[in-house]
């Protein structure tokens, strides 16, 4: 029988590798019986989803990260320093 | 004789310049090296431009220059071989100590969180999102950046940051599990809720 230290880690693993049979198997009878660990498989299954919709957000600005001024006029500076 | 296409520079930063340090500072968490590693970008892009031959939309060439900036950032960072045992790591976490109790069952565990994708849409999530990202150890982070955020491989990312399988699978569960935590202190279930700062 699993504990869900144990099942936890399990559930993690999952998103990185196949599990082997024996571990499947273990896994999801300890679902079965834990809704903890069902609980924390839904927002782990989230964390990898939201890691990849980061992504996105960065692109579409929605973070708002901006060069400081300074920083924006020291790269454009260097690089007018290449082009010549 | 060949006449070069000058390249307007200031342009490339107006159009460019924030969405490429927004990209790299996720990464990298530190300003300075965000701005460093987008200024190489652009000089690189300079030195290389003859290689652009418009088969990509402009930012799509620069991304992935900056792509490989990061790369080669990571594998210089983590050329030196980590000599942690992954197991003791685990044992010392003090994140992970409060988390299950002797047992091995979860003390006290995770809160409901509702709908989480409502999230998504508020613009603070994403800055919460991020700022548990670089609250992690930075070993974990990095390690989490390259797995879920630039989606390599598991072989790819254990050659980059030179890891074993087994420091990997440490490495990806105490990343996840401390996220998953600061995450919901900082939004779903804690002091902060949306929507009150």
């Amino acid at each position: 029988m699993l504990a869900c230290k144990k099942a936890s880690r399990l559930i993690c693993d999952a998103l990185d590798r196949d599990l082997t049979r024996r571990e499947r198997i273990a896994l999801r009878f300890h679902l079965c019986i834990c809704n903890m660990c069902r609980r924390f498989r839904k927002q782990a299954r989230f964390l990898q989803e939201i890691g990849v919709e980061l992504e996105e957000a960065v692109e579409k600005g929605v973070l708002q990260d901006r060069l400081s001024p300074e920083a924006r006029e020291r790269i454009k500076e260097a690089l007018r320093q290449g082009e010549s | 004789m060949a006449q070069q296409k000058r390249i307007d520079t200031d342009r490339w930063l107006d159009e460019h310049g924030d969405t490429l340090f927004g990209y790299a500072i996720v990464r990298l968490g530190d300003r300075d090296l965000a701005e460093d590693i987008v200024q190489e970008t652009f000089l690189a892009a300079l030195r290389g431009q003859d290689t652009y031959l418009g088969q990509s939309s402009e930012r799509t060439w620069l991304i992935g220059i900056l792509k490989h900036k990061l790369m080669d950032h990571y594998r210089k960072r983590y050329r030196e071989r980590s000599l942690t045992d992954a197991a003791q790591e685990l044992q010392d976490d003090p994140v992970m100590e409060q988390m299950f109790d002797d047992r091995g069952h979860w003390k006290p565990g995770p809160s409901r969180w509702g709908n989480p994708r409502a999230a998504l849409h508020e613009k603070e999530f994403w800055r919460v999102l991020r700022e548990c990202i670089q609250r992690l150890p930075e070993r974990l982070a990095d390690t989490f950046r390259l797995r879920v955020l630039d989606e390599l491989s598991s072989e790819d990312v254990r050659n980059i940051m030179n890891i074993s399988t087994t420091n990997l699978g440490v490495m990806l569960y105490r990343a996840r599990l401390h996220l998953r935590h600061c995450l919901e202190r900082n939004w779903f279930h804690g002091p902060t809720m949306k929507g009150n700062t």
